[in-house]
């Protein structure tokens, strides 16, 4: 029975936690930006776990270790992507992404809250790719611009051209929905 | 222009909700306890995944294998007398062919040739289904001609000998008698 792990096993542990916390250094835009994607906050972590797992493995892809948090997002992106392809939730009605905890406004003020909530998601799911790709990024991740545009590999001008439209389009979509409903 | 503005202040206070929301998950702790189980149990060296074997079927479960193997030969014998049999058995080609067939493989004398065409299967093939009433004759006749040079036709007009004698002449006459109908008909057409 092997009572000791080996001092290069060790290492190697000891530098995949380093990496991993260096990673999750950038856990917070990877969740918001799956949850830009996702049906709730679960499948958003489920989906963030999916695209760590992902990036720990293609780690010798990383050149630089100052773009963690683009690659990471990149990542994320096409995780995401893959799982709405998959899946197929882009055209779900989407359930539920609202809270689960007990507050102190009334059930009436959180079930329109909720309904709200359900519409705008319902609307960004609608939006065209490549905003909603842009949209999310910059208001679920709050990534700058200069990083959307890397994550994406297009100019500045571009982003800022397609979050503009993104913003139009979405606005457009949550009155149609709206007045539909 | 206003209303859009509107619209937005309304998606941008709905998305700090739907994150506040998802605080739990955030969580730093308990995302990265999970990272690193599932990063444990990924690099666990795996099994080589055994399928089981036919032989191991059959000797963990012989009644079942045995019930297996009898519901096997019963689907296969349904179906052979079902539909493969009656696939080979049904004659192809047009009915001259198949007349022409059933007379190549007779080797009765010249006074039965009409025999193998009285058996059933023959003209009760599926052929007659699709031929009219009134060609069968004629293809018959075309087919004997095949078989036979012109010359070895008897005169339709002229009745056979009939060979006075025991049950077996009698049959043949029987022969004879049906093989000069079918050359009479054959004519009225």
């Amino acid at each position: 029975m092997k009572a000791m792990k080996d001092p290069a096993a060790a290492t190697s542990d000891q530098g995949r936690d380093r990496l991993l916390d260096e990673l999750l250094n950038h856990r917070d835009s990877v969740l918001c930006l799956c949850l830009g994607y996702a049906r709730d906050p679960v499948q958003a972590e489920e989906l963030a776990q999916e695209a760590y797992l992902k990036a720990l493995k293609s780690v010798g892809s990383l050149k630089d270790h100052r773009a963690a948090k683009v690659w990471l997002c990149r990542i994320a992106k096409h995780t995401c992507l893959d799982h709405l392809k998959r899946e197929r939730i882009g055209r779900e009605a989407v359930k539920d992404c609202g809270p689960r905890t007990i507050e102190d406004r009334s059930p009436e003020t959180l079930v329109l809250e909720r309904e709200q909530r359900q519409l705008i998601k319902r609307s960004i799911q609608r939006l065209p790719r490549k905003l909603r790709d842009v949209f999310i990024m910059r208001e679920y991740a709050e990534l700058t611009y200069e990083e959307i545009a890397r994550v994406l590999g297009r100019r500045i001008g571009t982003v800022m051209s397609r979050l503009n439209r993104a913003r139009r389009a979405l606005a457009g979509l949550v009155r149609e929905e709206e007045h539909g409903t | 222009m206003e209303h859009n503005g509107e619209n937005l202040e309304k998606i941008r206070q709905s998305i700090r909700q739907e994150k506040n929301a998802a605080r739990p998950q955030l969580e730093a702790a308990g995302f990265r306890a999970k990272l690193k189980s599932r990063l444990a149990l990924e690099s666990m060296p795996r099994l080589p995944r055994q399928t089981p074997g036919l032989w191991a079927f059959f000797k963990s479960r012989p009644l079942g294998a045995a019930a297996s193997a009898a519901g096997l030969l019963a689907l296969g014998t349904a179906l052979w007398f079902l539909v493969l049999a009656p696939s080979l058995r049904r004659p192809t080609g047009t009915l001259e062919e198949h007349i022409l067939r059933v007379l190549h493989q007779s080797s009765l004398a010249e006074q039965a040739v009409a025999e193998p065409l009285l058996s059933p299967g023959v003209l009760n093939t599926p052929f007659p289904d699709r031929v009219p009433d009134q060609e069968i004759p004629l293809i018959l006749y075309k087919a004997l001609k095949k078989l036979r040079p012109a010359s070895a036709f008897p005169d339709i007009e002229e009745e056979p000998d009939a060979p006075a004698g025991n049950s077996h002449d009698s049959e043949l006459k029987e022969k004879n008698r049906f093989f000069y109908e079918i050359l009479k008909h054959i004519k009225e057409v």
